[in-house]
């Protein structure tokens, strides 16, 4: 079957899939570093 | 496995340390500190799940296709780099001696020599180990080598990791997190166990003969396998399989080779093979006879299923090898979609099957543009390279709109191709393509 998301070549699409992946886990990161700061403040 | 739910599965498992360390009920501490142990947790994750990222389980890479699959296991390996590498510098004590104000020790970070051994070893392993797997193509060790290396390496940095996280750790000492980690790394070990033991294992129930290996062009061989005593391989046309020719299956001798045979002409698999590197070059002194294992097969550059009115295979060098198979399996089971394949060599010594694509242009009407970007003075065909002025010259603008691409060959070609391709007005999810060079 084919894959009908496709917006960009493979390569391009790999890299933006890859900088997604890095953006939630700095947004998960710093929702962790912030529930740590909420509770002390 | 559908992608959304693979990216879904693989975001759960990553982020999933940090949700349990944060319901853990600890006490806070500073922010950097939990920046420090956030950074931990999250590069840990991501090293364990690497594991399965490279184990060629078709559950991970059926849908998504294994050189995606590599590429990211490829990439995230730098994204936990980066995380550990920060890990230890945040952090900013209180360290040591147990305070009168922490009798828990909650808030005093250990210094235990024998839980931050562990860590800085596998801190220094790890970014060695990445460090010579990006330059792995330049440094002198043997495919079979390096792989090993590489196996046994990530387990040791995986092994050293669990100990630091699971002693000096302040979120992992939870029971619910260390049996994560425990599950994970577990987990872990049972991918490498696979790799390792149970494919080889399996492989060799199931023994490849070498029928014939014979010149198709310059540096460019046809290696035809027969099975001994078993039904074959299932596998669609495009697809490819690891290949080990004369080896134990247990020695790691393999690499990916695509299928140039279609299914449906019987049990042999055929696969072209150019001279690139140690075993490539060895190919033309393998002699018929010869014990082969095939792991496989793996890939989905196959166009079964479509219903697009005509097929453009676009095809640099041996990457022509999956769409021959394609063409030959359209062509037996008479398939009446119009075809082209558009193939392009350096030289016109290069060329291979030139007898056999006249005669899929005679009786399947495929039409067969060849490009040589080197020519002679006695070259007729197209000359250059497979670009916009070729493709525009060769696909009417409905053809351009509604027919499927397949594209295969060098990584600078590909990228080039399905660039011109989506510039000049093909939908880019009729481009289908597949890669065994990522970098």
């Amino acid at each position: 079957m084919i894959e009908r998301r496709k917006k960009l070549p493979s390569h391009l699409r790999i890299l933006a899939t890859f900088w997604l992946f890095n953006a939630i886990v700095i947004a998960a990161l710093f929702l962790f570093v912030i529930r740590g700061w909420t509770i002390t403040s | 496995m559908k992608p959304v739910l693979l990216v879904s599965l693989y975001l759960t498992v990553v982020l999933l340390p940090l949700v349990l360390a944060a319901s853990s009920g600890r006490p806070p501490r500073s922010l950097l500190n939990e920046l420090a142990s956030g950074a931990g947790l999250l590069a840990f994750s991501i090293i364990l799940i690497e594991f399965v990222l490279s184990g060629r389980f078709r559950f991970v890479s059926g849908r998504i296709g294994m050189d995606v699959t590599m590429r990211f296991h490829q990439l995230l390996a730098r994204s936990a780099l980066i995380l550990a590498i920060v890990h230890p510098f945040l952090y900013r004590g209180p360290f040591g001696y147990q305070r009168p104000w922490d009798v828990t020790r909650q808030l005093t970070l250990s210094t235990e020599f024998g839980d931050l051994t562990t860590g800085l070893v596998a801190w220094v392993l790890l970014g060695t180990f990445v460090l010579l797997s990006i330059a792995r193509d330049q440094l002198p060790y043997k495919y079979e080598t390096w792989r090993l290396m590489h196996g046994f390496g990530a387990l040791l940095i995986a092994a050293f990791a669990l100990h630091h996280a699971l002693n000096a750790g302040r979120y992992s000492q939870d029971p619910l997190l260390t049996g994560l980690w425990v599950v994970l790394f577990g987990v872990a070990v049972a991918s490498l166990i696979y790799v390792y033991l149970v494919e080889p294992l399996l492989q060799r129930r199931q023994v490849w003969r070498v029928a014939s290996v014979k010149p198709i062009g310059l540096k460019t061989w046809e290696l035809t396998l027969e099975p001994e005593n078993h039904s074959g391989l299932k596998f669609e046309a495009g697809q490819f399989a690891w290949l080990n020719v004369g080896h134990s299956p247990f020695s790691l001798h393999e690499n990916p080779f695509s299928i140039s045979s279609a299914s449906a002409t019987g049990n042999r698999l055929q696969f072209m093979i150019k001279e690139l590197g140690d075993f490539t070059r060895s190919v033309g002194q393998i002699t018929p006879g010869t014990k082969a294992y095939v792991d496989g097969p793996h890939g989905n550059l196959t166009v079964s299923g479509s219903d697009q009115p005509g097929l453009a295979l676009i095809a640099g060098g041996v990457g022509v090898a999956p769409l021959l198979g394609i063409l030959r399996q359209l062509h037996i089971e008479k398939d009446r979609r119009p075809t082209t394949l558009v193939y392009g060599n350096r030289i016109e010594e290069q060329i291979t099957y030139r007898d056999e694509l006249a005669t899929l242009a005679k009786e399947h009407g495929t039409q067969v543009i060849q490009v040589v970007s080197e020519p002679s003075d006695s070259w007729a065909g197209s000359t250059g390279l497979i670009d916009a002025d070729l493709i525009m010259a060769t696909f009417s603008a409905s053809e351009m709109k509604g027919w499927l691409y397949v594209v295969c060959g060098p990584p600078a070609m590909m990228e080039s191709v399905e660039a011109t391709l989506i510039n000049i007005g093909v939908p880019p999810y009729l481009i289908i393509s597949e890669r065994f060079d990522y970098d």
